[in-house]
């Protein structure tokens, strides 16, 4: 079984299966493209992967090593959010700075599916608060100027969705 | 980042790389990582993610909210023609102010820069120099509402917006002659409805259409608009290669007219909506053997027998939308296992669905129709998501063996059936999104304590996204600031003494709650919450 080494910000060294590491685009394209050759024994950095964060998307990947290529999604139309599988949901019930750093650590190791249960997570979060409630929930400072929120809300009078 | 070392090493990994062995992966279910407080990593969260994000809050009045929290996550909305593309921006004139002209001094206040959809309602157009050009470009829709237009100012509007891909001109006012040079090559969809023209020759009006939509595929002309039978021939003729979806005025098709159908070689529909199926079998089957690609499929019905036929001769058929105007047997059904949406009309016949099954069933709307059985067909739909009663008399007692496990939208308006039934039918649909009830002759209390009760998910009393219930029922996406108490008392009416009232509260914990009240004009009624 052919295994490669990951080296995290914290210079914590991961040896994993290829297969498993390969669910990372960034990986697989080091791997594929760039010619790095995991058989020297050289760890590939992951400058932006913290060690306990990488450990949790390794437990991700080699749960979802075998799931097949999702089909090609509609950027424009409105997604779902009520489809993670109970084995996501379970394993997506973290703190939410966890969540975030997980989320930024699939976004740079380029893993589209584990964004794309992230952002359904983050996305549920949102959904039926009013601004002020998603503010605290994600620690957000108002920083609009005095007014400028009134503006928009005028303004968000004149859109609407045609489905 | 945080600096190396500021957290917990892992169990298994070692700095040394000799001794670096293969790091055992095992899940940890519900155990948040611990670690040192880190800074708060929302600020630090690039816009695409943000953007990512908010492509799955589909609902558009959530996704304007967005637009309140701060100016980030407002310019990343504003910064995606993605999300910007849900929202459809109307510029509104307004007579009584003088401002329903648009000409050379017209600035269109609150246009935001990456709009690809845009409607002009009640203004008299007449020019769009200037500013049109910016917004054109962009555009992939527009409609013109209520709007006085000469052909030649709206073809100088249309050749300014080469992306368009979809024109809808409702009850628009149309004058002049104009002969367009230019084409539109990625126009998919043309609407027009309720028009008028005052020049009257409509075949002036749909050559020109004719020559600047080459790839039209879908082609939608409704009451007002009223050329003769053979211009709209013709202009189909000179579409046929791309045209796709065919709606037109229930005149157009008489027998006569599919004849006309059947001969143009490379007419391909996907959907066709009829007034009557022609009265000869062998011409339905004519023309059903020359349109296999037929999937959605609008009709007035007397004939059983023509369904059972189009069930065999259109295998692909996944829509079939019916008005029925006699007794009509249900068991064409069989020979349609691929039907996704199912709409009946019934025009308050008695319809049995005894023995019937669509195991492919998605949506499914039953109107002004008496039945004992329906319940019970739609237990053998097992996929099905949307589902709406309007004045349906149901057959009782009803008992439903099996949950509607996928029901996320149920729409109950103007039922006649007893609390026991009701109580029955909101028991078995655990996982709705949104619940539209109204004109519920019967209901009491206790039905709706039981719904409060059972529903864990604050979106269940989201009634938006529905058909209106009132003219008055605003088509606006609601901001933050608006009065949902107001809205809901509007859209959902009880006429035996009750009320719904939609607020959104925080509960002690911060935490949103969606409570659902109950009001009688009865002093002591029921109340009830669920977060």
């Amino acid at each position: 079984m052919s295994t490669i080494k990951l080296e995290t910000s914290d210079g914590v060294k991961f040896t994993v299966k290829t297969q498993v590491a390969k669910c990372s685009g960034t990986i697989r394209t080091m791997l594929e493209d760039i010619g790095i050759n995991p058989q020297d024994g050289e760890a590939i950095p992951l400058s932006n992967v913290h060690s306990t964060i990488l450990q949790k998307i390794l437990v991700w990947a080699e749960h979802h090593v075998d799931d097949p290529e999702p089909p090609r999604d509609d950027a424009d139309a409105a997604k779902r959010t009520d489809d993670i599988c109970s084995w996501d949901e379970d394993f997506l019930k973290v703190d939410q700075r966890t969540l975030f750093d997980v989320m930024l650590a699939a976004n740079y190791l380029d893993m589209k599916q584990l964004i794309a249960v992230c952002c359904k997570t983050v996305a549920n979060m949102i959904k039926g608060k009013t601004a002020d409630q998603i503010r605290k929930t994600f620690n957000i400072e108002n920083d609009f100027p005095p007014g400028d929120e009134d503006k928009i809300r005028l303004r968000n009078q004149f859109c609407e969705e045609r489905r | 980042m945080s600096t190396p070392g500021s957290r917990k090493r892992p169990k298994g990994a070692t700095n040394d790389d000799a001794a670096a062995a293969t790091f055992t992966i095992r899940h940890q279910p519900n155990r948040a990582v611990k670690r040192p407080r880190l800074p708060d990593p929302v600020p630090r969260f690039p816009p695409e993610i943000w953007e990512y994000i908010f492509r799955y809050v589909s609902e558009p009045r959530h996704l304007l909210r967005l637009r309140l929290v701060c100016q980030c996550w407002r310019d990343v909305i504003a910064g995606s023609p993605t999300l910007m593309g849900r929202f459809n921006v109307r510029l509104v004139g307004d007579k009584r102010t003088n401002r329903d002209r648009i000409d050379g001094a017209f600035v269109p206040v609150g246009l935001p820069p990456l709009v690809v959809k845009v409607t002009l309602r009640k203004y008299s157009i007449l020019t769009v120099d200037g500013w049109w050009a910016d917004v054109g470009l962009k555009l992939r829709e527009l409609r013109l509402e209520s709007c006085k237009v000469a052909l030649g100012v709206l073809y100088g509007m249309l050749r300014a917006a080469p992306n368009l891909k979809v024109l809808v001109l409702d009850s628009v006012r149309l004058s002049g002659m104009d002969e367009p040079d230019f084409q539109l090559g990625r126009m998919e969809s043309l609407t027009v409805c309720h028009a008028s023209y005052e020049g009257k020759v409509w075949r002036d009006c749909l050559a020109g259409f004719e020559r600047v939509f080459p790839r039209l595929e879908e082609l939608t002309l409704n009451t007002g608009f009223d050329p003769a039978q053979t211009d709209i021939l013709h202009a189909i003729r000179t579409l046929q290669a791309t045209l796709k979806h065919l709606d037109l005025p229930r005149k157009f098709s008489g027998a006569a007219f599919l004849a006309e159908l059947c001969g143009m070689q490379q007419l391909r529909l996907k959907s066709i909506t009829l007034e009557n199926f022609p009265a000869e079998v062998d011409q339905w089957t004519r023309f059903c053997r020359m349109q296999p690609q037929l999937e959605m499929l609008t009709v007035t019905v007397n004939n059983s027998q023509l369904l059972t036929a189009t069930g065999q001769l259109l295998p692909r058929l996944k829509s079939l939308s019916l008005t029925v105007i006699g007794p009509l047997d249900t068991s064409f059904l069989a020979t349609m296992p691929a039907l996704e949406s199912l709409a009946i009309d019934g025009q308050y016949q008695n319809l049995s669905f005894h023995g019937q099954s669509c195991p492919n069933l998605l949506h499914f709307t039953l109107s002004d129709v008496q039945t004992r059985d329906v319940l019970h067909f739609l237990q053998r739909s097992p996929k099905l998501e949307r589902l709406a009663l309007d004045d349906c008399q149901l057959g009782f007692p009803v008992s439903i063996a099996t949950p509607f496990t996928n029901l996320r939208h149920l729409t109950l308006n103007g039922i006649q059936c007893p609390n026991a039934v009701m109580c029955n039918i909101l028991r078995n649909c655990s996982r709705l999104e949104q619940l539209h009830l109204a004109w519920l002759k019967y209901l009491d209390d206790g039905v709706l304590l039981l719904k409060v009760g059972q529903y864990p998910s604050p979106s269940c009393t989201d009634s938006y996204g529905t058909p209106p219930v009132t003219s008055e029922y605003p088509r606006t996406v609601p901001d933050e600031g608006f009065d949902a108490r107001q809205q809901c008392n509007t859209m959902v009416t009880f006429p035996a003494s009750i009320r719904i009232v939609l607020e959104e509260l925080a509960d002690d914990s911060g935490r949103v709650v969606d409570v659902f009240r109950l009001e009688s004009k009865v002093p002591g009624s029921a109340s009830g919450t669920w977060s």
